[in-house]
């Protein structure tokens, strides 16, 4: 229960908490085994996506 | 949009710190953290990468705890920060804009407006026979009848620079940069359709269901016109519907 100006909401909050699984990670490596190590690491936790070429990532 | 991006310091074409110039000179990308990851040891390759903005930097062998840790704590704080910035500037109730949100942007969206010399429309909006509907049904009901209304009005604007703030306890109020007079007034008229065809029950209300008035103003706004002054204009007109007999729009360009 929260006060709004003067008023009082029983209601849930209406604000949307994002997760550390719904973050994702954008990893820019020309190197193919440096890509698939992090992507390794990190696909634990989060979503990845892997770019070799810099100026895609422009 | 990627909420992290690692890069390596040496690519070719475009190398790491050029692109990582190019993310934080971006509005819609600089907020978006950047880790360096390279084989280099050299200490000015590493003060090159934290002066371009990077976020942190990992050199190579990579150890796979540090990198999950570090990756785990920047995400984490951007987090926060995202969910403090909702919860500074957001209704916890209906999630439309607060007024804190009213007082820290609206005041610019003037100023684009009046350097643009575009229209710029302000809508008040009141639920009538609000507390009648809190007494009758209880508080939980009139909150959920105020996240139905506030969502019909987001639901009414179509276009992203378009702003709802809840006001007060059931007055929101419209800002509509680049909106000409008939637009304002068809907004303002279709909202207060699309709540009445809510058909939410208020047997306080003539009309036997939830109804909003409104009061609108469209101005040309001058460098000297302020935020707080078109909202008591376009609440002179909102008081005009309510004196007028409710579930209904009054307004005026100036």
């Amino acid at each position: 229960m929260t006060q709004q100006k003067g008023y009082t909401t029983f209601e849930a909050s209406n604000f949307e908490s994002k997760t550390l699984s719904d973050c994702s990670v954008l990893i820019v490596d020309d190197e193919q085994s440096t890509q698939l190590v992090l992507g390794s690491i990190l696909g634990e936790i989060i979503q990845v996506h892997c770019l070799s070429d810099s100026m895609q990532a422009v | 949009m990627p909420d992290l991006i690692i890069l390596d310091l040496n690519m070719p074409n475009l190398d790491g710190i050029t692109l990582c110039n190019q993310i934080k000179s971006n509005l819609t990308t600089a907020h978006i953290p950047i880790i360096f990851i390279t084989a280099s040891v050299l200490p000015s390759d590493q003060d090159r990468c934290w002066e371009a903005g990077a976020a942190d930097f990992i050199a190579k062998p990579i150890v796979a705890s540090t990198l999950l840790h570090r990756v785990k704590n920047i995400l984490q704080s951007k987090l926060r920060f995202e969910l403090l910035t909702e919860q500074t500037f957001k209704d916890q109730l209906t999630g439309v804009f607060n007024r804190h949100y009213l007082m820290s942007e609206v005041p610019t969206l003037l100023k684009v407006s009046s350097r643009e010399k575009q229209f710029f429309g302000v809508v008040m909006i009141d639920i009538d026979f609000f507390k009648g509907f809190n007494d009758t049904y209880g508080h939980v009901e009139g909150d959920k009848c105020l996240k139905m209304v506030a969502k019909t009005i987001q639901n009414v604007l179509k276009r992203p620079q378009d702003i709802v703030v809840r006001y007060g306890g059931e007055e929101f109020v419209v800002f509509l940069p680049n909106t000409p007079p008939s637009g304002c007034k068809h907004l303002a008229n279709k909202i207060k359709d699309a709540v009445f065809d809510l058909n939410i029950k208020n047997s306080t209300s003539g009309h036997q269901v939830v109804t909003i008035s409104g009061g609108y103003i469209v101005t040309s706004p001058t460098a000297d016109t302020h935020t707080e002054e078109l909202i008591n204009q376009a609440d002179e007109f909102l008081f005009k519907s309510k004196t007028n007999g409710r579930n209904q729009i009054q307004g005026v360009v100036i």
